[in-house]
């Protein structure tokens, strides 16, 4: 057989593994309901800030544990939490995306991203990333 | 109806914009049809081109009057212009002024269009007998980009996004704000006064020279491009790849280091603790580079053994095609939920993507050689073009039109190519291994490309909604780490071998010796970085390998001649690059554990890092190697910058080693953006040591949250006050000399008591007064936020016999005290210098080699005897 043949068998190959492990590895954007039956895989959430209910954050006690609450898509709350000091635009946050896995009840997130209304651009919305860090 | 007359605008200066960016698409226009003439028609192609030039020459012009004329709007702080009202404000200092081309997507059209000016002007001046197709490409690119800023309504379609539009216009809602009607319409400037101001993360010395790096780079993309279609036009196959090669080297060194820059302000401003984070919007200027890379070997091969000439073409297109793809990703805000970077839609997506196929479809217009087909590919396109407008549903005809203008692109070129010489016939020759490094650089472009490209396909592939990978940085290394790997290993062994064939006894001599050395350095480096994940290690061997290989090759073959080893230099930095990569990504390290590690109940387990540490002001926290304390801060409008002293400390021993530094990092409570936080970092050889502020308390809240629990005390003075939050010693009474500074002019007596506070961290002094004014006494509280403490000197009760007896009566109040402290988070990156190091060394080899290929053959002679000689020596 040519080098070519080799060449171009191992080339493809290696382009269809690409495809078929970003297809394989990526998250799939759910709902809490979804999360929440398959308690160990993680996903992308998207949702918004419920404003009424209390957020708990007190960095005295513990500046990497962040309580609050989120309403998705079909407007269902799940309580999450969110290992990391509190990202300050929370509040001002029209749409939030989180990245975690339900856990007893309680969403845990990894990472956080904010959607806040910009002031410097008007109507358009700036996105800010939080990571909780995880070994 | 009459028209109101608006008072205060300056219209003179945007109207002389606006006429100059019409000119400079007309200009563009006139341009690209004369050199477009120039190549077509033989007889007369001296006239065209001089017309081509002269068209050119205006669009310069042009687009140079539009780039000064929005600086002078911006600097002079006309905020009747909506960019300059939207981006800038009267605050921002002389040099971010220029970032504010860059927040807005005009501006970045327009400095693209300047760069791709400017490269169009060395092109006339250095193309020679290539100018007119050449330039005919660069000019179409203008007229693409300069419609960008037309501005103008065609029915519903907005075509473009004019710089130089007025506030009024834009937002003519402005005249129905309520407070309007006081100052009259007319008069409206007197309520803007004061712009938008640029986002504070641009206002940083890096933003002012990455972005217009970044761009130079994807705008030297054009001329591979230009030259491979002017190829393709022309026919000559052989003689366009030459020209080429130092601009290919250009685009690669000019692009890389606006890439590297923006990693460095990432790593000096951002708050993530990195230089890279595989965010699309980083990817997508990642993408075209990797294939420029790939592109300068290709040419190379070319260059030297007249083979693989079809892969050197498709490389060529594909990297700038790439390039308007990256602009398409991030211009469109189509990455939307994926990236964190910040970019508008300004509609223009779709006048991006008519530009992307519109360049798909040149190399094959160039290339076909029949006129049936050219209609045919034009007439397709433009149909698929009008359908997109009037159907709803532009999948279906968006997915046969694009194949089809793919399709057409490789097979019109491949025809194209008289002979298509293989490169991998000989496995001995530097030409195949070279081309085989091609082929990764294309395998890794393609991975990071379909990646990034993951918003796309959801869009186009109905039904599907996936999102990235949770891990993406963990995910994006797992790929990415065996190609830098295997990219290593023949960086280093690459140049030892011969064009066409090798001696294998020689070669196989010589590598195994460097891979002895290597792999000698590899362990002493391991040991050094703490490396023991053998993936890791083995990569680190490729990096150290490349490094060897190239400082050998130089030393030994060149003969230690800089001035022909360019190619190897810039091996070298990458080299450098790669280990730097390595021993700062793998070694970083956090060290504000925070180790409080209060249960909060829930079930999370203990691998689980806290990597935030709360700081309290003058209480020191062992942080790795680091004894660390908060020891204060002062703020500078609008930042505060908060002093953490980092003293060395040995916790065998219990004692300090004597290093002692002090970070600075900074942190402002924007009013628009909320918290805005800068790191500081120590750098050392060795390594770097970060720090960045993640929070800070609420002081605002506190200094509105009202005082309680007061008490009376009557002391004299030396006794002391005890309270909740400190003790305070009363220390003197005096009489004021300056009762104007408490607005007590008219007081007839006045005393000023002085409090000694000491609170856990800090000692303060609180001054109440106490005046009388006829028959009224006032008394003065002082508070001490900080503290929680509010002191207040009610009475005085005079002891006739002895003045020392005389005893005050003080009031306190207290709330909880302002807990002074920073929340921050501290890595160290061992090593990181390696890879900025790495960095210049590449650039400088870069520089090398573009002068070194742009000066004629002699040198190149040399280097083949060079390297001749080495080999003949033993055969």
């Amino acid at each position: 057989m040519k080098p070519r043949f080799i060449i171009m068998i191992v080339l493809i190959g290696v382009a269809i593994a690409a495809i078929v492990s970003m297809y394989g590895s990526s998250s799939e954007y759910v709902t809490f309901e979804t999360a929440s039956a398959n308690p160990d895989r993680e996903f992308h959430v998207i949702g918004e800030l419920v404003k009424d209910s209390a957020m708990q954050y007190d960095p005295i006690k513990d500046p990497n544990h962040l309580v609050f609450y989120l309403k998705d898509s079909v407007n269902a709350v799940a309580r999450i939490v969110f290992h990391s000091p509190k990202p300050a635009d929370l509040e001002r946050s029209e749409k939030i995306v989180i990245v975690g896995k339900m856990n007893e009840g309680s969403f845990k997130a990894s990472s956080i991203l904010l959607k806040c209304p910009s002031k410097y651009n008007e109507g358009v919305i700036e996105e800010t990333r939080h990571e909780a860090k995880e070994s | 109806m009459t028209e109101i007359q608006f008072s205060g605008e300056h219209l003179l200066i945007g109207n002389v914009g606006k006429v100059a960016i019409f000119l400079s698409f007309a200009a563009a226009i006139f341009s690209f049809i004369s050199y477009f003439l120039g190549v077509q028609l033989k007889e007369e192609s001296k006239f065209w081109k001089t017309m081509g030039r002269f068209g050119f020459g205006v669009h310069g012009i042009s687009v140079a009057t539009i780039f000064i004329t929005l600086f002078l709007i911006i600097q002079n702080h006309y905020f009747e212009y909506q960019y300059a009202y939207q981006h800038s404000s009267t605050d921002l200092p002389l040099r971010y002024m220029i970032s504010c081309f860059w927040e807005g997507q005009e501006g970045s059209f327009l400095l693209w269009m300047v760069w791709h000016a400017i490269l169009g002007g060395l092109l006339i001046w250095k193309s020679k007998n290539w100018e007119a197709p050449v330039m005919a490409i660069v000019a179409l690119s203008q007229v693409m980009l300069s419609s960008m800023l037309l501005g103008i309504e065609i029915g519903d379609y907005k075509l473009g996004s004019n710089p130089f539009i007025l506030l009024r216009e834009y937002q003519p809602g402005i005249f129905n704000i309520p407070v309007m009607a006081r100052f009259g319409a007319e008069n409206y400037l007197k309520l803007f006064t004061e712009g938008n101001g640029l986002n504070p993360l641009l206002q940083n010395y890096w933003m002012v020279i990455h972005p217009p790096t970044l761009f130079l780079g994807f705008a030297a993309a054009i001329v591979p491009f230009a030259y491979a279609v002017a190829g393709l036009w022309t026919k000559q196959h052989k003689e366009w790849v030459k020209p080429a090669i130092p601009w290919t080297l250009f685009g690669v060194m000019i692009l890389g280091t606006g890439i590297i820059m923006g990693g460095f302000w990432a790593y000096e401003s951002l708050s993530f603790g990195g230089y890279w984070a595989w965010d699309p919007v980083e990817n997508a200027s990642l993408i075209p580079w990797l294939l420029l890379i790939a592109l300068a070997h290709t040419m190379l091969i070319h260059q030297r053994t007249g083979k693989a000439l079809y892969i050197t073409y498709i490389l060529a297109i594909f990297s700038f095609l790439l390039v308007l793809y990256a602009t398409f990703l991030t211009r469109s805000g189509i990455l939307g939920n994926t990236s964190v970077h910040a970019f508008t839609d300004l509609g223009m997506s779709g006048q991006l993507l008519l530009f992307f196929f519109l360049f798909i479809a040149v190399p094959s217009l160039a290339a076909l050689k029949t006129n049936v087909w050219k209609w045919t590919l034009i007439l397709v396109g433009l149909t698929g073009f009008l359908l997109s407008f009037v159907m709803e549903n532009t999948i279906l005809v968006g997915y046969p039109v694009v194949l089809f203008l793919f399709g057409a692109l490789f097979v019109s070129v491949y025809q194209s190519v008289p002979e298509h010489s293989k490169a991998d016939e000989e496995l001995s020759s530097r030409e195949f291994w070279m081309l085989i490094g091609a082929l990764v650089f294309i395998l890794s472009c393609f991975f990071v490309g379909i990646n990034t490209s993951m918003p796309v396909w959801n869009k186009i592939v109905p039904g599907l909604d996936k999102a990235p990978p949770v891990d993406v940085v963990g995910y994006y290394n797992r790929w990415m780490m065996p190609f830098a790997l295997i990219i290593g290993l023949m960086v280093g062994f690459g140049q030892f071998l011969k064009y066409k064939k090798t001696n294998p006894k020689k070669f196989w001599m010589e590598v195994g010796s460097l891979a002895l050395a290597s792999a000698g350095f590899t362990i002493l480096f391991a040991i050094l970085f703490h490396l023991k994940n053998p993936l890791l290690i083995s990569f680190l061997f490729a990096a150290v390998f490349a490094v060897i290989g190239n400082l050998v090759y130089i030393f030994k073959v060149l003969k230690g001649k800089i001035s022909l080893s360019g190619g190897s230099i810039a091996h070298v930095g990458f080299g450098f690059m790669l280990i730097g990569v390595i021993s700062s990504g793998a070694g970083k390290n956090t060290i504000s554990i925070n180790r409080s590690r209060i249960d909060f109940g829930e079930a999370y387990n203990d691998q689980e890092k806290r990597e935030n540490i709360l700081l309290s002001k003058n209480i020191p926290m062992l942080m790795g190697d680091y004894l660390v304390t908060y020891i204060g801060d002062t703020t500078i409008a609008p930042n505060t910058h908060y002093y953490i002293r980092y003293q060395g400390y040995d916790i065998e021993t219990e004692s300090f080693t004597g290093e002692e530094f002090v970070l600075e990092p900074n942190a402002q409570v924007n009013p628009k953006m909320g918290l805005v936080s800068n790191p500081d970092t120590r750098h050392y050889l060795t390594h770097d040591v970060f720090t960045h502020i993640t929070q800070i308390p609420d002081l605002e809240a506190n200094r509105k949250a009202p005082f309680s629990n007061f008490k009376e005390h009557v002391i004299r003075i030396g006794d002391t006050i005890f309270t909740n939050n400190g003790i305070a010693i009363l220390k003197l009474v005096t009489p004021n000399v300056n009762p104007a500074q408490y607005g007590l002019e008219d007081a007839e007596h006045m005393l000023v008591a002085e409090l000694e506070v000491r609170t856990l961290s800090d000692t303060l002094f609180a001054h109440p007064v106490f005046a009388i004014k006829g028959d009224n006494f006032v008394s003065l509280e002082d508070d001490l936020h900080e503290a929680g403490l509010r002191f207040k000197l009610n009475e005085i009760r005079p002891d006739p016999v002895n003045a020392d007896q005389t005893k005050f009566v003080i009031e306190t109040g207290e709330k909880p005290a302002v807990q002074e402290y920073v929340i921050l988070k501290a890595m160290i990156f061992p090593y990181i210098n390696f890879l900025w190091g790495g960095t210049i060394i590449m650039v400088f080899g870069f520089t090398l080699s573009i002068f070194q290929r742009a000066r004629a053959k002699k040198l190149s002679k040399v280097q083949q005897d060079l390297e001749a000689g080495m080999y003949n020596q033993e055969a």
